[in-house]
Protein backbone atom coordinates (compact mmCIF):
# COMPACT_ATOMS: atom_id res chain seq x y z
CA UNK A 1 0.00 0.00 0.00
CA UNK A 2 2.90 2.32 -0.66
CA UNK A 3 2.11 5.64 -2.23
CA UNK A 4 3.46 6.20 -5.73
CA UNK A 5 6.75 7.99 -5.92
CA UNK A 6 6.91 11.64 -6.85
CA UNK A 7 3.89 13.30 -8.31
CA UNK A 8 2.98 10.68 -10.93
CA UNK A 9 -0.60 9.48 -10.53
CA UNK A 10 -1.42 6.10 -9.04
CA UNK A 11 -3.28 5.07 -12.17
CA UNK A 12 -3.16 6.71 -15.55
CA UNK A 13 -5.05 5.72 -18.68
CA UNK A 14 -4.00 7.21 -22.03
CA UNK A 15 -6.38 7.33 -25.01
CA UNK A 16 -8.00 3.98 -24.32
CA UNK A 17 -10.15 2.63 -27.15
CA UNK A 18 -12.27 -0.48 -27.29
CA UNK A 19 -13.83 -1.83 -30.45
CA UNK A 20 -16.30 -4.67 -30.42
CA UNK A 21 -16.45 -5.72 -34.07
CA UNK A 22 -16.85 -2.20 -35.41
CA UNK A 23 -18.77 -0.82 -32.46
CA UNK A 24 -16.68 1.76 -30.68
CA UNK A 25 -17.58 1.11 -27.05
CA UNK A 26 -14.94 3.45 -25.67
CA UNK A 27 -13.05 6.11 -27.65
CA UNK A 28 -9.90 7.98 -26.58
CA UNK A 29 -10.59 7.77 -22.89
CA UNK A 30 -7.85 9.35 -20.79
CA UNK A 31 -7.93 9.92 -17.08
CA UNK A 32 -5.94 9.46 -13.89
CA UNK A 33 -6.37 8.79 -10.19
CA UNK A 34 -4.00 10.14 -7.56
CA UNK A 35 -3.30 8.53 -4.23
CA UNK A 36 -5.77 9.73 -1.61
CA UNK A 37 -8.54 10.36 -4.10
CA UNK A 38 -11.99 8.92 -4.52
CA UNK A 39 -13.10 9.23 -8.13
CA UNK A 40 -16.62 8.59 -9.35
CA UNK A 41 -17.15 7.36 -12.90
CA UNK A 42 -20.69 8.02 -14.05
CA UNK A 43 -22.67 8.06 -17.25
CA UNK A 44 -25.94 6.79 -18.73
CA UNK A 45 -26.43 3.09 -19.40
CA UNK A 46 -24.21 1.87 -22.19
CA UNK A 47 -21.78 4.77 -21.85
CA UNK A 48 -18.83 2.39 -21.57
CA UNK A 49 -18.14 2.51 -17.84
CA UNK A 50 -17.84 -1.23 -17.32
CA UNK A 51 -15.82 -1.56 -20.53
CA UNK A 52 -13.37 0.94 -19.04
CA UNK A 53 -13.24 -1.09 -15.85
CA UNK A 54 -12.48 -4.22 -17.81
CA UNK A 55 -9.71 -2.54 -19.78
CA UNK A 56 -8.10 -1.08 -16.66
CA UNK A 57 -8.10 -4.45 -14.87
CA UNK A 58 -6.96 -6.68 -17.73
CA UNK A 59 -10.26 -8.44 -18.39
CA UNK A 60 -10.32 -6.79 -21.84
CA UNK A 61 -7.35 -5.91 -24.00
CA UNK A 62 -7.81 -2.35 -25.22
CA UNK A 63 -7.82 -1.89 -29.00
CA UNK A 64 -5.64 1.12 -28.49
CA UNK A 65 -4.10 3.17 -25.69
CA UNK A 66 -2.30 2.15 -22.54
CA UNK A 67 -2.74 1.88 -18.79
CA UNK A 68 -0.07 2.77 -16.26
CA UNK A 69 -0.37 1.66 -12.65
CA UNK A 70 2.26 2.86 -10.17
CA UNK A 71 4.35 3.83 -13.18
CA UNK A 72 4.24 0.35 -14.73
CA UNK A 73 2.63 -0.38 -18.07
CA UNK A 74 -0.10 -2.94 -17.32
CA UNK A 75 -1.96 -2.66 -20.61
CA UNK A 76 -2.02 -6.29 -21.73
CA UNK A 77 -1.31 -8.03 -18.46
CA UNK A 78 -3.52 -10.80 -17.15
CA UNK A 79 -6.14 -9.90 -14.53
CA UNK A 80 -4.49 -11.86 -11.73
CA UNK A 81 -1.12 -10.25 -12.47
CA UNK A 82 -2.68 -6.79 -12.27
CA UNK A 83 -4.40 -7.71 -9.00
CA UNK A 84 -1.03 -8.76 -7.60
CA UNK A 85 0.26 -5.22 -8.22
CA UNK A 86 -2.48 -3.88 -5.95
CA UNK A 87 -5.33 -3.03 -8.30
CA UNK A 88 -8.39 -4.95 -7.14
CA UNK A 89 -11.91 -4.64 -8.51
CA UNK A 90 -15.42 -5.83 -7.87
CA UNK A 91 -17.98 -6.81 -10.47
CA UNK A 92 -21.30 -5.37 -11.45
CA UNK A 93 -23.46 -8.36 -10.71
CA UNK A 94 -23.17 -9.65 -7.21
CA UNK A 95 -19.98 -11.60 -7.22
CA UNK A 96 -18.97 -13.57 -4.21
CA UNK A 97 -18.37 -17.26 -3.64
CA UNK A 98 -21.95 -18.13 -2.81
CA UNK A 99 -21.47 -21.53 -1.22
CA UNK A 100 -18.76 -20.32 1.17
CA UNK A 101 -19.49 -18.54 4.41
CA UNK A 102 -18.85 -14.83 4.92
CA UNK A 103 -15.68 -15.62 6.85
CA UNK A 104 -14.44 -18.10 4.23
CA UNK A 105 -15.08 -15.58 1.47
CA UNK A 106 -13.00 -12.92 3.17
CA UNK A 107 -10.32 -15.44 4.15
CA UNK A 108 -10.05 -16.52 0.51
CA UNK A 109 -9.60 -12.86 -0.38
CA UNK A 110 -6.27 -12.97 1.49
CA UNK A 111 -4.83 -15.25 -1.19
CA UNK A 112 -2.05 -12.91 -2.29
CA UNK A 113 -0.66 -12.39 1.22
CA UNK A 114 -0.34 -16.14 1.69
CA UNK A 115 1.04 -17.29 -1.64
CA UNK A 116 3.50 -20.08 -1.09
CA UNK A 117 5.36 -22.84 -2.90
CA UNK A 118 3.75 -26.23 -3.36
CA UNK A 119 6.33 -27.68 -0.98
CA UNK A 120 5.30 -25.21 1.73
CA UNK A 121 1.68 -26.21 1.15
CA UNK A 122 2.44 -29.82 2.01
CA UNK A 123 4.96 -29.19 4.75
CA UNK A 124 3.98 -25.87 6.28
CA UNK A 125 6.70 -24.33 8.40
CA UNK A 126 6.31 -21.68 11.06
CA UNK A 127 6.23 -18.93 8.42
CA UNK A 128 3.26 -20.45 6.61
CA UNK A 129 1.42 -21.14 9.85
CA UNK A 130 1.92 -17.55 10.96
CA UNK A 131 0.71 -16.22 7.60
CA UNK A 132 -2.37 -18.44 7.96
CA UNK A 133 -3.04 -17.16 11.49
CA UNK A 134 -2.59 -13.57 10.39
CA UNK A 135 -4.93 -14.09 7.44
CA UNK A 136 -7.60 -15.49 9.77
CA UNK A 137 -7.23 -12.60 12.19
CA UNK A 138 -7.29 -10.05 9.40
CA UNK A 139 -10.35 -11.72 7.85
CA UNK A 140 -12.26 -11.52 11.13
CA UNK A 141 -11.21 -7.89 11.47
CA UNK A 142 -12.37 -6.96 7.96
CA UNK A 143 -15.70 -8.72 8.47
CA UNK A 144 -16.11 -6.65 11.60
CA UNK A 145 -15.15 -3.35 9.93
CA UNK A 146 -17.74 -4.00 7.26
CA UNK A 147 -20.32 -4.59 9.96
CA UNK A 148 -20.94 -8.24 9.09
CA UNK A 149 -19.71 -9.89 12.29
CA UNK A 150 -23.16 -11.20 13.13
CA UNK A 151 -23.13 -13.04 9.78
CA UNK A 152 -19.60 -14.41 10.09
CA UNK A 153 -20.54 -18.07 9.53
CA UNK A 154 -23.57 -17.61 7.31
CA UNK A 155 -23.24 -18.95 3.76
CA UNK A 156 -23.07 -16.05 1.32
CA UNK A 157 -26.20 -17.20 -0.51
CA UNK A 158 -28.28 -16.48 2.60
CA UNK A 159 -27.23 -12.82 2.82
CA UNK A 160 -29.49 -9.91 1.98
CA UNK A 161 -28.66 -7.75 -1.01
CA UNK A 162 -27.15 -5.04 1.18
CA UNK A 163 -25.02 -7.54 3.09
CA UNK A 164 -23.79 -9.05 -0.17
CA UNK A 165 -22.59 -5.65 -1.35
CA UNK A 166 -20.66 -5.22 1.88
CA UNK A 167 -19.23 -8.71 1.54
CA UNK A 168 -18.02 -7.94 -1.99
CA UNK A 169 -16.12 -4.95 -0.73
CA UNK A 170 -14.81 -7.02 2.19
CA UNK A 171 -13.42 -9.69 -0.17
CA UNK A 172 -11.74 -7.01 -2.28
CA UNK A 173 -10.30 -5.31 0.82
CA UNK A 174 -8.92 -8.66 1.99
CA UNK A 175 -6.66 -8.58 -1.06
CA UNK A 176 -5.10 -5.43 0.48
CA UNK A 177 -5.39 -3.31 -2.66
CA UNK A 178 -3.73 -0.02 -3.25
CA UNK A 179 -6.43 1.05 -5.68
CA UNK A 180 -9.91 -0.40 -5.22
CA UNK A 181 -12.37 -0.23 -8.10
CA UNK A 182 -16.04 -0.88 -7.38
CA UNK A 183 -18.51 -1.42 -10.22
CA UNK A 184 -22.00 -0.34 -9.12
CA UNK A 185 -21.51 -1.42 -5.53
CA UNK A 186 -24.81 0.08 -4.36
CA UNK A 187 -27.04 -1.42 -7.07
CA UNK A 188 -30.19 -2.81 -5.51
CA UNK A 189 -29.73 -1.11 -2.16
CA UNK A 190 -32.54 0.93 -0.63
CA UNK A 191 -31.78 4.52 0.33
CA UNK A 192 -31.10 3.68 3.95
CA UNK A 193 -28.71 0.87 3.01
CA UNK A 194 -27.03 3.11 0.44
CA UNK A 195 -26.39 5.78 3.07
CA UNK A 196 -24.82 3.23 5.42
CA UNK A 197 -22.78 1.88 2.54
CA UNK A 198 -21.56 5.36 1.57
CA UNK A 199 -20.47 5.98 5.15
CA UNK A 200 -18.40 2.79 5.06
CA UNK A 201 -16.82 3.73 1.72
CA UNK A 202 -15.78 7.14 3.02
CA UNK A 203 -13.71 5.56 5.78
CA UNK A 204 -11.64 3.42 3.41
CA UNK A 205 -9.36 5.81 1.53
CA UNK A 206 -6.24 6.63 3.49
CA UNK A 207 -6.92 3.86 5.98
CA UNK A 208 -7.33 0.58 4.10
CA UNK A 209 -6.62 1.70 0.54
CA UNK A 210 -4.77 4.48 -1.27
CA UNK A 211 -7.50 5.40 -3.71
CA UNK A 212 -11.01 4.41 -4.78
CA UNK A 213 -12.65 4.40 -8.19
CA UNK A 214 -16.37 3.87 -8.14
CA UNK A 215 -18.92 3.40 -10.90
CA UNK A 216 -22.36 4.12 -9.55
CA UNK A 217 -25.83 5.11 -10.67
CA UNK A 218 -26.96 6.28 -7.27
CA UNK A 219 -26.13 9.98 -7.70
CA UNK A 220 -26.59 10.91 -4.09
CA UNK A 221 -24.08 8.25 -3.05
CA UNK A 222 -21.49 8.89 -5.75
CA UNK A 223 -21.63 12.69 -5.27
CA UNK A 224 -21.22 12.36 -1.52
CA UNK A 225 -18.22 10.02 -1.56
CA UNK A 226 -16.27 11.30 -4.59
CA UNK A 227 -13.64 14.01 -4.65
CA UNK A 228 -13.82 14.15 -8.41
CA UNK A 229 -16.32 12.91 -10.99
CA UNK A 230 -15.64 11.70 -14.53
CA UNK A 231 -18.64 11.54 -16.87
CA UNK A 232 -18.74 9.13 -19.80
CA UNK A 233 -21.27 9.29 -22.61
CA UNK A 234 -21.27 7.20 -25.79
CA UNK A 235 -17.78 5.95 -24.93
CA UNK A 236 -16.23 9.42 -24.67
CA UNK A 237 -15.37 11.56 -21.73
CA UNK A 238 -18.05 14.22 -21.51
CA UNK A 239 -16.98 16.11 -18.43
CA UNK A 240 -14.72 15.97 -15.42
CA UNK A 241 -14.73 17.98 -12.22
CA UNK A 242 -15.79 18.31 -8.62
CA UNK A 243 -19.23 16.90 -7.77
CA UNK A 244 -20.70 20.40 -7.49
CA UNK A 245 -19.42 21.39 -10.94
CA UNK A 246 -20.76 18.23 -12.52
CA UNK A 247 -24.22 18.78 -11.04
CA UNK A 248 -24.24 22.25 -12.65
CA UNK A 249 -22.95 20.98 -15.99
CA UNK A 250 -25.49 21.51 -18.76
CA UNK A 251 -24.09 18.81 -21.08
CA UNK A 252 -24.20 16.21 -18.32
CA UNK A 253 -27.81 17.00 -17.55
CA UNK A 254 -28.62 16.68 -21.27
CA UNK A 255 -26.86 13.31 -21.47
CA UNK A 256 -28.94 11.99 -18.62
CA UNK A 257 -32.26 13.67 -19.21
CA UNK A 258 -32.31 14.68 -22.88
CA UNK A 259 -32.18 18.15 -24.43
CA UNK A 260 -35.70 19.35 -23.76
CA UNK A 261 -35.52 18.75 -20.06
CA UNK A 262 -32.22 20.51 -19.61
CA UNK B 1 -11.58 -28.79 9.66
CA UNK B 2 -10.60 -30.25 13.03
CA UNK B 3 -13.57 -32.61 12.95
CA UNK B 4 -12.63 -33.65 9.45
CA UNK B 5 -9.04 -34.32 10.48
CA UNK B 6 -10.14 -36.37 13.48
CA UNK B 7 -12.48 -38.49 11.38
CA UNK B 8 -9.70 -39.09 8.85
CA UNK B 9 -7.29 -40.12 11.59
CA UNK B 10 -9.93 -42.35 13.18
CA UNK B 11 -10.51 -43.99 9.82
CA UNK B 12 -6.80 -44.69 9.33
CA UNK B 13 -6.48 -46.01 12.89
CA UNK B 14 -9.49 -48.29 12.50
CA UNK B 15 -8.14 -49.53 9.19
CA UNK B 16 -4.75 -50.24 10.80
CA UNK B 17 -6.46 -52.57 13.27
CA UNK B 18 -8.27 -54.55 10.57
CA UNK B 19 -5.52 -57.10 9.75
CA UNK B 20 -5.16 -57.80 13.47
CA UNK B 21 -8.86 -58.63 13.77
CA UNK B 22 -9.46 -60.27 10.42
CA UNK B 23 -7.31 -63.03 9.04
CA UNK B 24 -9.63 -64.05 6.24
CA UNK B 25 -7.65 -63.39 3.04
CA UNK B 26 -10.76 -62.62 1.02
CA UNK B 27 -11.92 -59.90 3.42
CA UNK B 28 -8.42 -58.46 3.52
CA UNK B 29 -8.44 -58.41 -0.26
CA UNK B 30 -11.65 -56.37 -0.15
CA UNK B 31 -9.94 -54.03 2.30
CA UNK B 32 -6.99 -53.61 -0.07
CA UNK B 33 -9.30 -52.87 -2.99
CA UNK B 34 -11.31 -50.37 -0.93
CA UNK B 35 -8.18 -48.46 0.08
CA UNK B 36 -6.80 -48.58 -3.46
CA UNK B 37 -10.03 -46.99 -4.65
CA UNK B 38 -9.97 -44.53 -1.75
CA UNK B 39 -6.66 -43.18 -3.07
CA UNK B 40 -8.02 -42.99 -6.61
CA UNK B 41 -11.26 -41.32 -5.56
CA UNK B 42 -9.34 -38.83 -3.39
CA UNK B 43 -7.13 -37.95 -6.34
CA UNK B 44 -10.03 -37.59 -8.77
CA UNK B 45 -11.87 -35.48 -6.21
CA UNK B 46 -9.04 -32.92 -6.25
CA UNK B 47 -9.93 -32.23 -9.88
CA UNK B 48 -13.70 -32.74 -9.83
CA UNK B 49 -14.39 -31.37 -6.37
CA UNK B 50 -11.83 -28.61 -5.98
CA UNK B 51 -10.91 -27.41 -9.47
CA UNK B 52 -14.54 -28.02 -10.41
CA UNK B 53 -13.81 -29.52 -13.82
CA UNK B 54 -15.04 -32.98 -14.68
CA UNK B 55 -12.16 -35.18 -15.80
CA UNK B 56 -13.02 -38.39 -17.61
CA UNK B 57 -9.37 -39.13 -18.25
CA UNK B 58 -8.16 -39.90 -14.79
CA UNK B 59 -7.34 -43.47 -15.81
CA UNK B 60 -4.47 -41.97 -17.83
CA UNK B 61 -2.65 -41.38 -14.54
CA UNK B 62 -3.64 -44.70 -13.00
CA UNK B 63 -2.34 -46.45 -16.11
CA UNK B 64 0.82 -44.35 -16.39
CA UNK B 65 1.64 -45.22 -12.80
CA UNK B 66 0.87 -48.91 -13.23
CA UNK B 67 2.98 -49.23 -16.38
CA UNK B 68 5.84 -47.25 -14.83
CA UNK B 69 5.98 -49.55 -11.81
CA UNK B 70 5.63 -52.64 -14.00
CA UNK B 71 8.42 -51.61 -16.37
CA UNK B 72 10.79 -50.45 -13.63
CA UNK B 73 10.24 -53.67 -11.76
CA UNK B 74 10.51 -56.13 -14.64
CA UNK B 75 13.35 -54.42 -16.54
CA UNK B 76 15.43 -52.80 -13.82
CA UNK B 77 14.42 -55.02 -10.94
CA UNK B 78 13.75 -52.04 -8.69
CA UNK B 79 12.11 -52.77 -5.32
CA UNK B 80 8.57 -51.71 -4.49
CA UNK B 81 9.58 -48.80 -2.26
CA UNK B 82 11.25 -47.26 -5.31
CA UNK B 83 8.81 -48.21 -8.06
CA UNK B 84 5.66 -46.87 -6.37
CA UNK B 85 6.99 -43.34 -5.65
CA UNK B 86 8.53 -43.23 -9.14
CA UNK B 87 5.16 -44.29 -10.56
CA UNK B 88 3.66 -41.30 -8.79
CA UNK B 89 6.32 -38.95 -10.12
CA UNK B 90 6.09 -40.13 -13.74
CA UNK B 91 2.34 -39.88 -13.50
CA UNK B 92 2.69 -36.32 -12.17
CA UNK B 93 4.79 -35.52 -15.25
CA UNK B 94 1.98 -36.88 -17.40
CA UNK B 95 -0.41 -34.76 -15.35
CA UNK B 96 1.66 -31.67 -16.07
CA UNK B 97 1.72 -32.37 -19.81
CA UNK B 98 -1.96 -33.25 -20.11
CA UNK B 99 -2.97 -30.45 -17.76
CA UNK B 100 -0.99 -27.88 -19.76
CA UNK B 101 -3.32 -28.63 -22.67
CA UNK B 102 -6.64 -29.55 -21.08
CA UNK B 103 -6.77 -26.99 -18.27
CA UNK B 104 -7.08 -24.23 -20.86
CA UNK B 105 -10.49 -25.69 -21.60
CA UNK B 106 -13.60 -25.65 -19.47
CA UNK B 107 -16.86 -27.54 -19.17
CA UNK B 108 -17.67 -30.11 -21.84
CA UNK B 109 -14.48 -29.37 -23.79
CA UNK B 110 -12.38 -30.33 -20.81
CA UNK B 111 -14.41 -33.53 -20.34
CA UNK B 112 -13.97 -34.65 -23.94
CA UNK B 113 -10.28 -33.84 -24.25
CA UNK B 114 -9.32 -35.53 -20.97
CA UNK B 115 -11.27 -38.60 -22.08
CA UNK B 116 -9.41 -38.70 -25.37
CA UNK B 117 -6.03 -38.52 -23.64
CA UNK B 118 -6.84 -41.65 -21.65
CA UNK B 119 -8.02 -43.33 -24.83
CA UNK B 120 -4.84 -42.34 -26.71
CA UNK B 121 -2.72 -43.83 -23.93
CA UNK B 122 -4.77 -47.02 -24.06
CA UNK B 123 -4.16 -47.31 -27.79
CA UNK B 124 -0.45 -46.68 -27.32
CA UNK B 125 -0.31 -49.35 -24.60
CA UNK B 126 -2.14 -51.71 -26.93
CA UNK B 127 0.17 -51.17 -29.90
CA UNK B 128 3.62 -50.34 -28.60
CA UNK B 129 4.35 -54.02 -28.23
CA UNK B 130 8.13 -53.62 -27.79
CA UNK B 131 7.62 -51.80 -24.51
CA UNK B 132 4.17 -52.67 -23.20
CA UNK B 133 3.84 -56.15 -24.67
CA UNK B 134 0.60 -54.97 -26.26
CA UNK B 135 -2.72 -56.56 -25.34
CA UNK B 136 -0.87 -59.38 -23.58
CA UNK B 137 0.25 -56.90 -20.97
CA UNK B 138 3.13 -57.17 -18.54
CA UNK B 139 2.77 -60.22 -16.35
CA UNK B 140 4.73 -61.61 -13.46
CA UNK B 141 5.51 -58.30 -11.77
CA UNK B 142 7.60 -58.97 -8.71
CA UNK B 143 5.66 -59.27 -5.46
CA UNK B 144 8.81 -59.82 -3.40
CA UNK B 145 7.46 -63.01 -1.95
CA UNK B 146 4.59 -61.29 -0.16
CA UNK B 147 1.80 -63.82 0.08
CA UNK B 148 -0.15 -62.47 3.01
CA UNK B 149 -2.81 -59.93 2.00
CA UNK B 150 -2.29 -58.29 5.38
CA UNK B 151 1.14 -57.04 4.26
CA UNK B 152 -0.33 -55.58 1.08
CA UNK B 153 -3.04 -54.06 3.21
CA UNK B 154 -0.47 -52.18 5.29
CA UNK B 155 1.35 -51.00 2.16
CA UNK B 156 -1.81 -49.60 0.62
CA UNK B 157 -2.83 -48.15 3.99
CA UNK B 158 0.49 -46.30 4.11
CA UNK B 159 -0.15 -44.94 0.63
CA UNK B 160 -3.67 -43.93 1.65
CA UNK B 161 -2.24 -42.06 4.63
CA UNK B 162 0.18 -40.22 2.32
CA UNK B 163 -2.64 -39.41 -0.11
CA UNK B 164 -4.93 -38.12 2.62
CA UNK B 165 -2.16 -36.10 4.23
CA UNK B 166 -1.25 -34.38 0.95
CA UNK B 167 -4.89 -33.82 0.00
CA UNK B 168 -5.72 -32.47 3.46
CA UNK B 169 -2.79 -30.08 3.40
CA UNK B 170 -3.64 -28.89 -0.07
CA UNK B 171 -7.34 -28.40 0.53
CA UNK B 172 -6.83 -26.46 3.74
CA UNK B 173 -4.04 -24.28 2.39
CA UNK B 174 -4.05 -20.95 0.67
CA UNK B 175 -3.66 -22.79 -2.64
CA UNK B 176 -6.66 -25.00 -1.90
CA UNK B 177 -8.80 -21.97 -1.12
CA UNK B 178 -7.65 -20.43 -4.39
CA UNK B 179 -8.80 -23.57 -6.23
CA UNK B 180 -12.21 -23.33 -4.56
CA UNK B 181 -12.36 -19.64 -5.50
CA UNK B 182 -11.77 -20.55 -9.16
CA UNK B 183 -14.44 -23.25 -8.94
CA UNK B 184 -16.97 -20.93 -7.33
CA UNK B 185 -16.29 -17.79 -9.30
CA UNK B 186 -13.53 -17.51 -11.84
CA UNK B 187 -13.75 -13.73 -12.11
CA UNK B 188 -13.63 -13.01 -8.41
CA UNK B 189 -10.70 -15.42 -8.16
CA UNK B 190 -8.76 -13.44 -10.75
CA UNK B 191 -9.62 -10.13 -9.12
CA UNK B 192 -8.04 -11.27 -5.86
CA UNK B 193 -4.87 -12.32 -7.68
CA UNK B 194 -5.51 -16.02 -8.28
CA UNK B 195 -4.12 -17.41 -11.52
CA UNK B 196 -6.87 -19.88 -12.51
CA UNK B 197 -4.63 -21.93 -14.76
CA UNK B 198 -1.72 -22.21 -12.33
CA UNK B 199 -3.99 -23.08 -9.42
CA UNK B 200 -5.88 -25.72 -11.37
CA UNK B 201 -2.54 -27.14 -12.50
CA UNK B 202 -1.38 -27.66 -8.91
CA UNK B 203 -4.50 -29.64 -8.05
CA UNK B 204 -4.35 -31.55 -11.33
CA UNK B 205 -0.69 -32.57 -10.90
CA UNK B 206 -1.29 -33.57 -7.28
CA UNK B 207 -4.25 -35.67 -8.43
CA UNK B 208 -2.10 -37.29 -11.11
CA UNK B 209 0.65 -38.03 -8.58
CA UNK B 210 -1.76 -39.76 -6.19
CA UNK B 211 -3.40 -41.73 -8.98
CA UNK B 212 0.09 -42.78 -10.10
CA UNK B 213 0.89 -44.07 -6.60
CA UNK B 214 -2.31 -46.10 -6.67
CA UNK B 215 -1.37 -47.40 -10.12
CA UNK B 216 2.08 -48.41 -8.94
CA UNK B 217 0.59 -50.35 -6.06
CA UNK B 218 -1.93 -51.97 -8.39
CA UNK B 219 0.86 -53.28 -10.63
CA UNK B 220 2.56 -55.09 -7.76
CA UNK B 221 -0.61 -56.27 -6.08
CA UNK B 222 -2.22 -57.79 -9.16
CA UNK B 223 1.19 -58.67 -10.58
CA UNK B 224 -0.15 -57.86 -14.04
CA UNK B 225 -0.72 -54.66 -16.03
CA UNK B 226 -2.53 -54.56 -19.35
CA UNK B 227 -4.14 -51.83 -21.46
CA UNK B 228 -7.37 -52.35 -19.47
CA UNK B 229 -6.10 -49.99 -16.79
CA UNK B 230 -6.88 -47.13 -19.19
CA UNK B 231 -10.39 -48.39 -19.86
CA UNK B 232 -13.54 -46.58 -19.03
CA UNK B 233 -14.96 -48.93 -16.33
CA UNK B 234 -12.23 -47.82 -13.90
CA UNK B 235 -13.23 -44.25 -14.61
CA UNK B 236 -16.91 -44.99 -14.01
CA UNK B 237 -16.15 -46.61 -10.68
CA UNK B 238 -14.08 -43.62 -9.56
CA UNK B 239 -16.78 -41.17 -10.60
CA UNK B 240 -19.50 -43.07 -8.76
CA UNK B 241 -17.36 -43.10 -5.62
CA UNK B 242 -16.70 -39.37 -5.74
CA UNK B 243 -20.30 -38.44 -6.55
CA UNK B 244 -21.87 -40.83 -4.07
CA UNK B 245 -19.53 -39.84 -1.24
CA UNK B 246 -19.67 -36.14 -1.97
CA UNK B 247 -17.34 -34.18 -4.20
CA UNK B 248 -15.45 -31.29 -2.69
CA UNK B 249 -15.10 -33.04 0.68
CA UNK B 250 -12.22 -35.20 1.86
CA UNK B 251 -14.34 -37.77 3.68
CA UNK B 252 -16.79 -38.26 0.84
CA UNK B 253 -14.55 -40.08 -1.64
CA UNK B 254 -13.37 -42.46 1.10
CA UNK B 255 -16.91 -43.29 2.15
CA UNK B 256 -17.77 -43.67 -1.53
CA UNK B 257 -14.80 -45.98 -2.13
CA UNK B 258 -15.70 -48.28 0.75
CA UNK B 259 -19.41 -48.42 -0.12
CA UNK B 260 -18.94 -48.97 -3.84
CA UNK B 261 -16.22 -51.60 -3.33
CA UNK B 262 -18.52 -53.60 -1.08
CA UNK B 263 -21.49 -53.10 -3.39
CA UNK B 264 -19.47 -54.21 -6.40
CA UNK B 265 -18.40 -57.32 -4.56
CA UNK B 266 -21.78 -58.32 -3.18
CA UNK B 267 -23.62 -57.54 -6.38
CA UNK B 268 -21.22 -59.70 -8.32
CA UNK B 269 -23.84 -62.46 -8.59
CA UNK B 270 -26.01 -60.14 -10.63
CA UNK B 271 -23.29 -59.87 -13.27
CA UNK B 272 -24.30 -57.55 -16.10
CA UNK B 273 -27.24 -56.23 -14.12
CA UNK B 274 -24.67 -54.78 -11.75
CA UNK B 275 -23.76 -52.01 -14.19
CA UNK B 276 -27.43 -51.16 -14.65
CA UNK B 277 -27.74 -50.87 -10.90
CA UNK B 278 -24.75 -48.55 -10.80
CA UNK B 279 -26.37 -46.42 -13.46
CA UNK B 280 -29.47 -46.17 -11.32
CA UNK B 281 -27.38 -45.29 -8.28
CA UNK B 282 -25.71 -42.44 -10.16
CA UNK B 283 -29.08 -41.11 -11.29
CA UNK B 284 -30.48 -41.35 -7.78
CA UNK B 285 -27.45 -39.57 -6.34
CA UNK B 286 -27.63 -36.76 -8.87
CA UNK B 287 -31.36 -36.32 -8.25
CA UNK B 288 -31.62 -36.77 -4.50
CA UNK B 289 -28.12 -36.20 -3.11
CA UNK B 290 -26.52 -33.70 -5.45
CA UNK B 291 -23.77 -33.10 -2.92
CA UNK B 292 -23.31 -36.76 -2.06
CA UNK B 293 -23.50 -38.42 1.33
CA UNK B 294 -21.23 -35.87 2.97
CA UNK B 295 -23.26 -33.00 1.57
CA UNK B 296 -26.37 -34.66 2.95
CA UNK B 297 -24.84 -35.12 6.38
CA UNK B 298 -23.56 -31.54 6.46
CA UNK B 299 -27.02 -30.32 5.54
CA UNK B 300 -28.64 -32.38 8.28
CA UNK B 301 -26.18 -31.07 10.85
CA UNK B 302 -26.83 -27.54 9.74
CA UNK B 303 -30.57 -27.99 10.04
CA UNK B 304 -30.12 -29.24 13.57
CA UNK B 305 -27.90 -26.28 14.26
CA UNK B 306 -25.05 -28.43 15.47
CA UNK B 307 -22.63 -27.61 12.71
CA UNK B 308 -19.33 -26.87 14.44
CA UNK B 309 -18.56 -23.21 13.93
CA UNK B 310 -14.96 -22.41 13.08
CA UNK B 311 -15.28 -19.34 15.23
CA UNK B 312 -17.63 -18.33 17.98
CA UNK B 313 -20.36 -16.52 16.10
CA UNK B 314 -24.08 -16.56 16.02
CA UNK B 315 -25.78 -18.93 13.67
CA UNK B 316 -28.62 -17.55 11.65
CA UNK B 317 -30.80 -19.12 9.09
CA UNK B 318 -33.04 -16.25 8.19
CA UNK B 319 -33.15 -15.48 4.52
Amino acid sequence: MSAPTGTSPLLRADTLCMNFGGIMAVKDFSFHIDAGETVGLIGPNGAGKTTCFNMLTGFYSPSNGRVLFKGQDITNRKPHAIARLGLVRSFQKTNVMKRLTVFENVLTGHYMAGRQSLLATFFPGEKVRRAEREARESAAEIVETMGLSHRMNAPANLLSCGELRLLEVAVALAAKPSLLMLDEPAAGLNSHEATTFGAVLKTLVGRSIDALLIVEHNMELVMSVSDRIVVLNFGRKLAEGKPGEILENREVAEAYLGKAAA
Amino acid sequence: MTLERNVLLAFLAAAALLPALVTDQYLLHLGVVALFYAILATSLNLVVGYVGEFSLGHTAFLGAGAYTAALLSTHLGLPMWATIPLAGLISAVFGFGIGAITLRLQGPYFVIVTLSFAEVLRIVANNWIAVTNGPMGLAGIDQFGITNKGTFFYIVLGLTAVALYLAFRFVHSNAGRAAVAVRENRYVAQSIGVDPFGTAMQAFVLGAFLAGLAGGFYAHYISFVGPEVFRFPFMVTMIIMVLLGGKGTLLGPIAGAVIVTLLEEYLREMQELRLTLFGLIVMAVVLFLPNGLMGFIAQRREQQGTKPAPRAATKERTV
